[in-house]
């Protein structure tokens, strides 16, 4: 029991110091701009990933504690180039700030009378003439879906990312007890 | 050992002296300067002196960062609000400071010393009205006003090269003018329900501001100086002349008048619709909203705005608000 709540520490501590990347990437101003408190979502999340591949693979084999790094590696860089893809296409930083907001796909009946056959790839100085609120441009589920793709892939990278680590911290452990 | 002490106390006695005196010197130099420039005039209203001279040193300061900027290559004029000079209410003290317009054109360009050209803006923005409309005490903000805005043309002249027997005589009468304002204003705000002055007052101050540049351009032409004219002020503190908070209060100069705006994009949404056959239409097109002096308005983007006054005159025009936080500012538009 004893032995069982010393890891478990040493697993938390791994998962709080992870916790704090999303801190860090929002100094980056990596994080989604949706929703507002990304960070605090990405942290439990991490906390989660970090308790969850604990519990399955602290008595794990090494083959199958490879196959959790390498699903979690996927994971990471999987969920990092859809991040980045979709950051791309879909958000606009407001000049001058460090504001961001997320476009959508599909524009609503006042944008297709204003700016037609341009839809939905709106330029920047559409959103600034909108008062920089996309859903006067965009509709309200194409940025909905945008947004929820964007923050998805994101906690998908976060939560692969933490679980790499995770798996080879208590891979580490198992093999040191069997040593 | 007595002499080498002696000689080290001598020599420390005499780098005191050497670091310090000028500083000290010059310290008490400049502050008589400004002192003995501003004498107490009989018409001044009580503590209107001080404002004065707070209002000077600030001006001096102000032109000396500049200078230095220059000299720097660095850009001249920053963003950062200025100091108020020391208020005489706690009402006035309590307010934001006096946003001062992030771009100033002529005073970004201005070399003290060097020819220059350029039109003299003496009232950019009018920045010094660019407060919060909390005046319940109009008397003492107008007198602060006054200090400022007298304070910043007697700098921006002298820097420019106009001689003080021009401008000596006109700044005189523009500063009775206005205080003469300040002891009337208490009078006027007790017309209003909310007791606010502050529409009265822009509409007396603009023809004050007038009659000091003409004043000044004739005096100029008069003895056919080769200095910069003085520009007289934008119809509206002014498309891209200088960029307000997203907070902002919209007013109309006479103050009679009401303004409307709507985002550039509704805009356009209007003027494509087919059974809207004038966009500017406040009635047909329903995105226009009214925006009351008083109430602090949120401005994002570029928007488009008329101002309509009760003799049927109509200002129209278009203006981008890019900056969304800090204090909230006044934008004021003109009649043409």
């Amino acid at each position: 029991m004893e032995d069982f709540l010393r890891n478990l520490v040493k697993v938390l501590g791994v998962g709080a110091a992870f916790a704090s990347i999303p801190l860090f990437a929002s100094l980056a101003a990596l994080q989604p701009p949706w929703p507002p408190a990304i960070g605090y979502v990405s942290a439990g999340l991490v906390l989660l990933a970090s308790l969850a591949v604990w519990e399955w693979t602290r008595n794990s084999g090494r083959v199958r504690r490879r196959r959790w790094v390498i699903a979690a590696t996927v994971l990471t860089l999987g969920g990092l180039f859809v991040y980045l893809v979709l950051f791309s296409l879909f958000v606009e930083t407001i000049a001058d700030t460090d504001m961001r907001v997320v476009r959508g796909f599909a524009c609503t009946p006042d944008a297709q009378l204003v700016y037609g056959d341009a839809c939905p790839d709106l330029p920047s100085d559409a959103l600034r003439d909108a008062e920089w609120e996309p859903l006067n441009l965009w509709t309200r589920s194409s940025v909905t879906i945008v947004r929820l793709l964007l923050t998805a892939s994101w906690l998908a990278f976060t939560a692969g990312l933490v679980a790499a680590v995770g798996v080879i911290v208590a891979g580490s452990r198992f093999s040191n007890r069997k040593s | 050992m007595r002499t080498v002490v002696t000689f080290l106390k001598a020599a420390i006695l005499c780098e005191f002296v050497i670091a310090y005196c000028p500083a000290l010197a010059a310290s008490v130099t400049h502050q008589d300067r400004i002192a003995n420039s501003i004498p107490d005039e009989t018409h001044y209203p009580e503590g209107y002196r001080a404002l004065r001279l707070a209002a000077d040193a600030i001006e001096q300061e102000e032109l000396e960062q500049e200078q230095h900027a220059l000299a720097s290559s660095s850009p001249a004029v920053s963003e950062r609000p200025v100091s108020r000079p020391p208020a005489l209410s706690r009402r006035a003290a309590e307010a934001p400071p006096i946003a001062r317009p992030s771009n100033l054109p002529l005073i970004a360009r201005g070399v003290i010393g060097r020819r220059r050209l350029e039109p003299l803006d003496l009232f950019p923005c009018r920045w010094w009205l660019h407060v919060t409309p909390s005046t319940s005490e109009p008397a003492d903000a107008l007198l602060e006003y006054t200090a400022r805005s007298v304070a910043y043309v007697d700098h921006r002249l002298r820097s420019y090269g106009y001689p003080p027997q021009i401008f000596e005589g006109p700044v005189g009468e523009y500063e009775r003018a206005m205080l003469t304002l300040a002891l009337e204003a208490p009078a006027h705000a007790g017309e209003r329900p909310d007791g606010n002055a502050l529409p009265w007052l822009t509409s007396r101050v603009d023809p004050l501001e007038e009659r000091l540049i003409n004043s000044l351009e004739a005096g100029r032409i008069r003895q056919e100086l080769n200095l910069p004219i003085i520009a007289h002020p934008d119809n509206i503190c002014a498309v891209n002349s200088m960029r307000p908070h997203a907070r902002s209060y919209v007013r109309a100069i006479p103050a009679d008048g009401r303004v409307w705006v709507i985002p550039v994009f509704y805009f356009y949404v209007c003027r494509n619709t087919v059974n809207i056959p004038d966009p500017w239409s406040i009635d047909r097109c329903r995105w226009w909203r009214e925006v009351h002096p008083d109430e602090a308005s949120l401005l994002v983007g570029r928007q488009k705005y008329q101002a309509r006054w009760r003799d049927g005159a109509v200002s129209r025009g278009e203006r981008t608000f890019e900056d969304f936080d800090g204090e909230p500012v006044v934008v004021h538009v003109r009649r043409d």
